[in-house]
């Protein structure tokens, strides 16, 4: 008898060594999340600080803060977007060169966009229209009326052929602002620095716009241009300054003589629409039972091993409150995607999530589709947690019909109408990342944890099969490759997959939405969906299954 | 009435965390199965105690494979 409590004493204090070996973990690793928004929130350091003091300027942050309702936060979208983006001639584009997000004003959500004259004077490269549209398409999809405090040199020229001709480049985002005012939504801009050639539209196409005395400008040719194309000389000010166009020209509506009197402004504008309400009943939120801080100790460290997802959802339903669906069904192959509903902050949401090893089977392959049809006719929206490295392979899965029943989870998510949103805490590979809801099946956000790593294969699986591959090419040329050439390669695959599949590198590159510590989780979720829920959730119509 | 915990995949068992005699909780971990480039934690399907354990570390196994019987 002793010695069976010594030993599951000694499984019990392994596994607090574990939790305790987590946690510090996950801890240092998000360090580098702070590191990353300090990068976005200060580019260009103190000496473009003190230009935009100079200018008469704040700092866009600082600007969405004071427009946003007193007290309340401000949900800050791909603060790493950009940041190390390595193009031939610019390494770097802290946060894009502008800040999105959504806020309340007046107890309202509000999608808000503020170009950061510190980053090359506000200018568009690629991965800053990438930006710019993805907030409008959240607006969209989620009916948010857009607030823009525009302040941009336009296109960066030199890559003009990345910025300019393409479906999403620069001029969408004039199509977008049509289109949205069509439908409804109130598109406000506040001009508060250049806005130039194509820009200008930005100040023209709002439904009303703001400029401010001696600070904005806009104008379809500026000063130089005119001289050269018409020999005619002119001032940046009476070309087409704040006067002009709400004085002369009526381009813009409203005339302030400052910053702070724009933003009030922009409040006051938005002072008129009626209160948004959520389309689904929301209940009394109540905190997780397990202590805070528990997700960082029951997410191991290494993201090869398996997960306990039941704990996971522990951490971020209301009450850790989980009712689940078949949950006695095939276990080890059917539970390794876990189903059922919990309260997030008062929202019932219906939960996908990848569990143990995460590799899907045709047993929680059909589970999933049956769920995901469920939630649809509930209609609650989807929350899915992605931590698969894949589908299972092999002759007994394939006959089984893993292909039919990995397609029919492809299908259920592509065609559910209710909000979807994925969460990644650990592997994201290959086909599980189409069925799990992964960026090209239009999920309305994705967040990203320091565990997420997104690519077609994992970095081992990569490492292996492209090296045999390689070994066969070489036999073909008549070269061998040797054991210590071999593993050179390996090794080489393995870096790149696992660089690439970071979710620093998905960020930068808009691949998710943001990659948020830990214990901020639980809140932006909830805000997520509550954003999500302010459209009427239409009936699902799925096509052709295969069963 | 035993029941027998099999491999849900092949693999490789990477750790047995149970001897014959221990008490295990329904969704305890048991064994970790090596596959697909992963650590797959096996959990006991009941609550129960290990009548016997068929497989060591390092041993390759097929799915559906006895790895331990529950009783």
């Amino acid at each position: 008898m002793a010695e069976k409590t010594d030993k599951k004493m000694s499984r019990e204090q392994k596994k607090e060594l574990e939790y305790e070996e987590n946690r510090k973990h996950w801890l240092s690793e998000e360090e580098k999340i702070y590191e990353l928004w300090e990068k976005a929130y200060n580019p260009g350091g103190q000496a473009q600080n003190e230009r935009l003091v100079r200018q008469g300027k704040k700092p866009p942050r600082q600007l969405i803060m004071q427009l946003i309702d007193p007290g309340t936060e401000f949900f800050e979208l791909s603060r790493g977007a950009g940041s190390g983006i390595d193009y031939e001639l610019v390494k770097d584009v802290p946060s894009a060169g502008l800040v999105t997000g959504i806020g309340k004003i007046h107890g309202n959500w509000v999608m808000i966009l503020a170009n950061d004259s510190r980053v090359t004077a506000g200018a568009y490269y690629p991965i800053s229209c990438k930006k710019h549209l993805r907030a409008q398409e959240i607006a969209e999809k989620c009916g948010l009326n857009f607030v823009y405090i525009a302040d941009s040199a336009g296109a960066f020229l030199p890559m003009q052929d990345r910025i300019f001709p393409g479906r999403n480049q620069f001029g969408h985002f004039f199509y977008n602002m049509c289109r949205m005012s069509a439908k409804g939504l109130k598109q406000y801009t506040l001009s508060t620095g250049g806005n130039t050639a194509g820009g200008a539209y930005i100040v023209y196409l709002a439904c009303e716009s703001i400029m401010i005395d001696g600070m904005s400008y806009s104008f379809l040719g500026g000063p130089p241009m005119v001289e050269s194309a018409i020999g005619e000389k002119v001032s940046m000010e009476d070309l087409g300054g704040a006067r002009v166009h709400t004085h002369i020209s009526g381009g813009a509506d409203h005339f302030v003589k400052s910053q702070d009197e724009g933003i009030e402004k922009l409040r006051e504008l938005l002072a008129f629409d009626p209160k948004q309400s959520l389309h689904i009943e929301r209940r009394k939120p109540l905190e997780p039972k397990v202590p805070g801080g528990r997700l960082y100790q029951v997410l191991p460290k290494e993201t090869s091993k398996g997960i306990n997802v039941r704990e996971v959802l522990a951490c971020i339903a209301d009450d850790s409150y989980f009712s689940e669906y078949k949950r006695h069904y095939n276990i080890g192959r059917g539970d390794n995607i876990v189903c059922g509903k919990i309260f997030l902050k008062g929202i019932p949401v219906g939960v996908i999530a990848s569990n143990n090893n995460g590799v899907i089977f045709v047993d929680s392959a059909r589970k999933a589709i049956e769920w995901v049809i469920r939630c649809c006719t509930m209609k609650i929206p989807i929350l899915y947690i992605q931590n698969s490295p894949g589908y299972m392979v092999g002759t007994a899965e394939e006959y089984a019909g893993i292909g039919k029943y990995g397609s029919g989870m492809v299908r259920a998510c592509a065609c559910a109408e209710v909000p979807r949103i994925q969460w990644i805490i650990g592997p994201d590979h290959g086909a599980a990342n189409f069925g799990m809801c992964g960026r090209t099946f239009d999920p309305l956000f994705i967040f990203a944890t320091m565990r997420a790593r997104t690519s077609v294969m994992s970095g081992a699986t990569a490492g292996f099969i492209l090296t045999s591959l390689e070994r066969t090419n070489r036999k073909k040329r008549g070269e061998e490759m040797d054991a210590e050439a071999a593993g050179k390669f390996q090794q080489m695959m393995i870096d790149k997959y696992n660089r690439e599949a970071h979710p620093f590198y998905m960020e930068a590159r808009l691949f998710n939405d943001g990659t948020l510590p830990l214990k901020d989780c639980r809140d932006a979720l909830a805000l997520a969906f509550e954003v999500s829920l302010l459209k009427p959730i239409p009936e699902s119509n799925f096509g052709n299954f295969k069963f | 009435m035993s029941v027998e915990v099999s491999a849900p995949m092949p693999g490789t068992i990477s750790e047995v965390l149970v001897s014959v005699g221990d008490e295990v909780k329904f969704d305890d971990e048991i064994i970790v199965l090596e596959a697909m480039k992963m650590n797959n934690p096996i959990c006991a399907p009941t609550n129960g105690r290990i009548k016997e354990v068929r497989v060591k570390e390092k041993d390759k196994v097929k799915t559906g494979q006895v790895l331990v019987i529950l009783e």
